[in-house]
């Protein structure tokens, strides 16, 4: 029988405000640190750890499904960035590590796109508190808009500006699907679980997060820079891509126009939008 | 062949032809030859903001006695902060980012990257 995924009802609330929308446009990353209950922590982790365990069931399970997939504070960031119905996961993975593992190398997953838009969120969960020597996930915040080949990535040792997903149990880390990511070397005895999965949208995107009347679209800062991506080429490149996501999420993917130069979203001066209404 | 070797090479042929090479000579060309066989290439990848040897490193691979190294966590602690410390440390450039395609298209990553050796 085919599983067919559950979509949220329509009363999720979305958490997120017009800036922290921005500021996921700019990072791809967003944290909910510990927000998962000891009491669901324990039992997910108890289960992980059977002979046999299927981390698939658990998108089956009414239990996971209420206590992690539909917890508020994660539906509330997934609303956010996905509208109102969005989809649950049909599949779901466990990266389970058992004792020293070496490192992987840095990597995109499979059909990563570096789009400017968010169909789908790529979420990962830990189930126990990871310490650095368990080889929590490293993410490079930004990089899901700056395309790579995969081959590329591949020899890239450590990144400036890399952050390390070492956080207590029952932090949940929602992300742009294209995000670079990472396993670092795992030193420690320790089994450790990480539980990864999708949302997807179903609907056109609209601003209906926590909006401020008076957000100012011409005057934001779209530009981004960290330790990796830094100077003023990256700093430069960085601010259409992360304005034309934004929009996008906004539903004016319409009204986003370069014009070159200094305008906008470099700056609020755009003489381009005078121009092509002459 | 390091200079070491071929010079060693050339004094025993040059003692060879005077006809007084002798047999511990040889053997210390041997004993030579095999050291430099146990040499082992080490390799250096620096990604960098730019392409200047002074700019700041952002990246850091460190291909070390025959296996991939860790360097720390925080850059602050990776061994170089710019290419010219690498190469002021001993390390020699076998690629510079100059041969990738230059240009500021905004859907384009330019990779800015140097990789070094060191033989030891």
């Amino acid at each position: 029988m085919v599983f067919k995924s559950q979509r949220a009802a329509g009363n999720v609330r979305p958490t997120l405000t017009d800036e922290e929308i921005l500021e996921f446009c700019k990072t791809g990353m967003y944290t909910l640190e510990g927000v998962i209950p000891d009491s669901t922590n324990r039992w997910v982790f108890e289960y992980l750890d059977r002979e046999g365990a299927d981390p698939v069931q658990l998108v089956r399970d009414d239990r996971f499904i209420e206590e992690v997939l539909l917890h508020p504070a994660v539906t509330g960031v997934v609303r956010s960035l996905l509208g109102e119905r969005f989809q649950l996961p049909e599949v779901m993975g466990n990266h389970r590590l058992a004792g020293p593992v070496e490192a992987r190398s840095w990597h995109i997953d499979g059909g990563s796109n570096f789009e400017r838009s968010c169909e789908l969120l790529q979420v990962f969960y830990i189930p126990q508190t990871n310490r650095p020597e368990m080889g929590p996930t490293l993410f490079l915040p930004g990089s899901h808009l700056v395309p790579v080949a995969r081959e590329d990535l591949e020899r890239f040792g450590d990144l400036a500006g890399q952050e390390m997903t070492a956080a207590p149990a029952g932090s949940v880390f929602v992300t742009a699907y294209s995000l670079w990511h990472r396993q670092p070397r795992k030193i420690d005895q320790s089994t450790r679980n990480l539980l990864k999965w999708a949302y997807w949208r179903t609907e056109q995107p609209e601003r209906d997060w926590i909006a401020d009347p008076n957000f100012d679209f011409a005057g934001a800062d779209y530009t981004y820079t960290n330790d990796y991506f830094c100077g003023a080429a990256r700093k430069w490149q960085s601010a259409p891509r992360v304005a034309e996501m934004f929009y996008w999420l906004c539903g004016k993917a319409d009204e986003f126009h370069l014009v070159g130069g200094a305008g906008w979203p470099y700056s609020a001066t755009n003489p381009g939008i005078r121009a092509g209404t002459r | 062949m390091s200079p070491n070797v071929t010079q060693l090479l050339e004094e025993c042929v040059a003692r060879l032809r005077e006809g007084c090479l002798t047999e511990e000579e040889l053997r210390e060309l041997v004993r030579t030859v095999g050291e430099n066989g146990d040499r082992r290439q080490n390799l250096l990848y620096l990604q960098t903001a730019t392409t200047s040897v002074t700019s700041k490193v952002v990246g850091t691979l460190l291909v070390e006695d025959g296996a991939v190294s860790d360097v720390p966590f925080d850059p602050a602690d990776w061994p170089y902060q710019t290419v010219l410390e690498a190469i002021n440390a001993g390390w020699r450039v076998i690629r510079f980012p100059a041969q990738l395609l230059s240009g500021h298209e905004r859907d384009v990553h330019v990779i800015c990257e140097f990789i070094l050796e060191k033989w030891e």
